[in-house]
C-alpha cells in the first residue's frame, strides 16, 4: 500500500512543548482521524508536514517525497484548511481566490464555483465580513478546488454548525471513491471521525499513543460500567483509563476477556467510542499524575 | 512563479497602493509647490516612496496571513524576492510619477533637468538601497513589530553615536567632531574615488555596490524568513 503520508522520527521542541519522535503513516485513498486533546500535538504535526515549523529530528514524506528537498511538487498537492483561516480581511473572496487559483495548476473553476454556490459564500463579501462558519467553508472551497491528493483538515468543523458538518463529511467521502485522494483529519469531534475515518491516530502530550485502523481501534478497546466496590488495586491494573463519579466508574480496557473473568457480571461492557477513548485515556494521565 | 506572486502581490495591495499614491501624490503636488532644491525634493520623495513601500508587507502581519502565504506552492526565498522587486517596483513608479507632476504642473520651481543628472539619481538610488537594505529584511521576517524594532533601534542608535561622539569631542577638549569627521571621510572617498576613475566607471562602480548591497539584504531577508516559524 503506497503512502500519502509518512512522519518518520519527525520531533519538534518549543519552550514548554516537546513532540516526542513521531512514526505513523497514511496510507493512499484513506481517511485518517488525528485526535487528542487541546494541546497535544496535532497542530504541530500539520504545520510540520506544510513545512510551516521545521522539526528537530526525523523526516516527512509526502507521497514518497521528502518535504522539505520536494516542498513546491508536494505543496501543489495539498489542500490546507486551517482551524481558524486567516486571510487578508479587506480582501473580496473573489479576489482571494484569483490570489490563489494561478499556483495550482489543476485548479478547477467549475468545482470552485459549484462549492460556492453550495456554500452560500457571498464572492464580492470583503472576508472580515464574513462569519467564522463561512471563513471556514471558504477555506474549504479553495483546498477543495485546487486538485489536492491530499487534504490536511485542522478542526475544520469546530465552527461549523452540525447541519453542514453533516454535509461536509459526506463530501470528504464521496472525494474519496477517486480512490486518490486522502485527508488528515485533526479534530476533538471524535463522532465526526466514527462515521467516516479510516485510520485513528491519537496523540496526546506530544506523544504518538496508537495510531491504527479505526475498526482495530474499535474493537481493541471496550468500556466497562460498573459500582464503586468492585474497584480495588487489582482490577484498576485492568484499565486504561478510568472516571470515577459518585454512583460508580467508567473505565476503558483493551483487555475486556480478564475483565469479564474477573469482575464476571458485577459490570456492563460495551463497545466503546472515540469519544470514550480519548476522554478516558486523558483520565489515566490525570490519575498518574 | 515570479508573475504569479507579483500579480498575487498586485491583488492583494492594489487598493491600498492607489490610496498611498494619492496621497504621495498631494504631497508632491505641495512639495513642487514650495521646494527650492530640486535634490532636496527628489531625495525627499526617495524617502517618502521608500519607507510606504516597506509598510505595504506590514499588512500580512496585520491580518496573521502570513501562513496562507507560506502554504502555496512556492519557496519563501521566491517570496522574498518578488516583495523585493515590488517594492523597487513601487520606488520607481512612485518617483516617475512624481517626476511627471514636475512637468505638467504650472508653477513648479525647478526644471526636470535638474532632477535626471547622474548624481541625483544615484543619490536617490543609494537612499532608497540604504532604507530597503535594513528595513525590507525586518519588514518580511518579523512583520509590524520589525519596523517597530527597526524604528526603535535607529533612535536608540543615533543617540547613541550622538552621545559618543560628545564624548569624543570633550576627550579631544572640543577640537574636533568625530560624526562630522566621519561623514566627512566617507565623502572625500567618494569624491576621491571619482576623480582616481573616470566618471562612468564611478557610476558603474556605484551601480555594482548598489546591486550588491539589495542582493546581500535580499538574501538576509531570505535567511531570516526561511527560519521563520508559523
Amino acid at each position: 500500500m503506497n503512502a500519502a503520508l509518512e512522519f518518520d522520527g519527525i520531533a519538534k521542541n518549543y519552550k514548554g512543548f516537546t513532540l516526542d519522535p513521531a512514526t505513523f503513516e497514511l496510507p493512499s485513498g484513506y481517511i485518517m482521524g488525528l485526535i487528542g486533546p487541546n494541546g497535544a500535538g496535532k497542530t504541530t504535526l500539520i504545520k510540520l508536514v506544510l513545512n510551516l515549523i521545521r522539526g528537530n529530528a526525523g523526516a516527512i514524506r509526502v507521497f514518497g517525497l521528502d518535504h522539505l528537498e520536494h516542498e513546491k511538487q508536494i505543496k501543489v498537492r495539498i489542500g490546507y484548511v486551517p482551524d481558524e483561516p486567516k486571510f487578508y480581511e479587506d480582501i473580496a473572496l473573489k479576489n482571494l481566490k484569483r490570489a490563489t487559483a494561478p499556483f495550482y495548476p489543476r485548479w478547477d473553476d467549475a468545482r470552485f464555483n459549484s462549492l460556492v454556490d453550495a456554500f452560500d459564500l457571498p464572492l464580492d463579501r470583503k472576508f472580515k465580513k464574513l462569519s467564522q462558519g463561512q471563513k471556514t467553508k471558504f477555506a474549504l472551497a479553495l483546498a477543495l478546488s485546487q486538485g489536492a491528493e491530499l487534504l490536511v483538515l485542522d478542526e475544520p468543523t469546530s465552527g461549523l454548525d452540525p447541519v453542514f458538518r453533516q454535509e461536509l463529511l459526506k463530501m470528504l467521502g464521496e472525494l474519496l471513491q477517486d480512490e486518490k485522494t486522502s485527508v488528515l483529519f485533526s479534530t476533538h469531534l471524535t463522532a465526526d471521525l466514527e462515521r467516516i475515518a479510516d485510520f485513528i491516530t491519537f496523540i496526546r502530550d506530544g506523544r504518538i499513543v496508537f495510531s491504527a485502523p479505526k475498526d482495530e481501534v474499535l474493537d481493541r478497546f471496550m468500556l466497562v460500567k460498573g459500582g464503586r466496590e468492585v474497584l480495588d488495586a487489582a482490577s484498576r491494573g485492568l484499565f486504561d483509563g478510568i472516571r470515577v463519579h459518585t454512583h460508580g466508574f467508567e473505565g476503558l480496557t483493551s483487555r475486556a476477556n480478564e475483565v469479564r473473568q474477573r469482575l464476571g457480571d458485577r459490570v456492563a461492557i460495551e463497545r466503546a467510542s472515540l469519544d470514550d477513548v480519548m476522554v478516558l485515556m486523558e483520565r489515566k494521565v490525570e490519575h498518574a499524575a | 512563479m515570479l508573475p504569479k506572486l507579483l500579480y498575487r502581490e498586485w491583488i492583494l495591495h492594489r487598493q491600498v497602493v492607489m490610496l498611498m499614491f494619492a496621497i504621495f501624490g498631494a504631497y508632491q503636488i505641495y512639495a513642487l509647490l514650495n521646494m527650492d532644491s530640486a535634490r532636496a525634493w527628489i531625495v525627499f520623495a526617495a524617502l517618502y516612496s521608500a519607507f510606504l513601500t516597506a509598510a505595504l508587507f506590514i499588512r500580512e502581519d496585520k491580518f496573521r496571513a502570513t501562513g496562507w502565504t507560506c502554504i502555496l506552492p512556492i519557496k519563501r526565498i521566491e517570496l522574498v524576492r518578488a516583495r523585493f522587486i515590488v517594492s523597487w517596483a513601487m520606488v520607481v513608479a512612485a518617483l516617475g510619477g512624481a517626476t511627471l507632476l514636475a512637468v505638467v504642473l504650472p508653477g513648479t520651481k525647478f526644471p526636470v533637468s535638474e532632477i535626471f543628472n547622474t548624481s541625483t539619481l544615484l543619490i536617490v538610488a543609494a537612499l532608497t538601497t540604504l532604507i530597503f537594505a535594513w528595513i525590507l529584511p525586518f519588514s518580511i521576517r518579523f512583520g509590524m513589530v520589525g519596523i517597530m524594532v527597526f524604528l526603535v533601534g535607529a533612535q536608540i542608535g543615533g543617540v547613541l553615536l550622538l552621545l559618543v561622539g560628545q564624548r569624543m569631542n570633550r576627550a579631544s577638549g572640543g577640537a574636533g567632531r568625530p560624526i562630522r569627521t566621519a561623514l566627512a571621510a566617507i565623502s572625500d572617498t567618494l569624491v576621491s574615488a571619482r576623480d582616481a576613475l573616470s566618471p562612468t566607471l564611478f557610476v558603474i562602480v556605484v551601480i555594482v555596490v548598489l546591486v550588491a548591497t539589495n542582493w546581500l539584504a535580499y538574501r538576509f531577508a531570505a535567511f531570516l524568513f526561511d527560519r521563520r516559524e508559523l
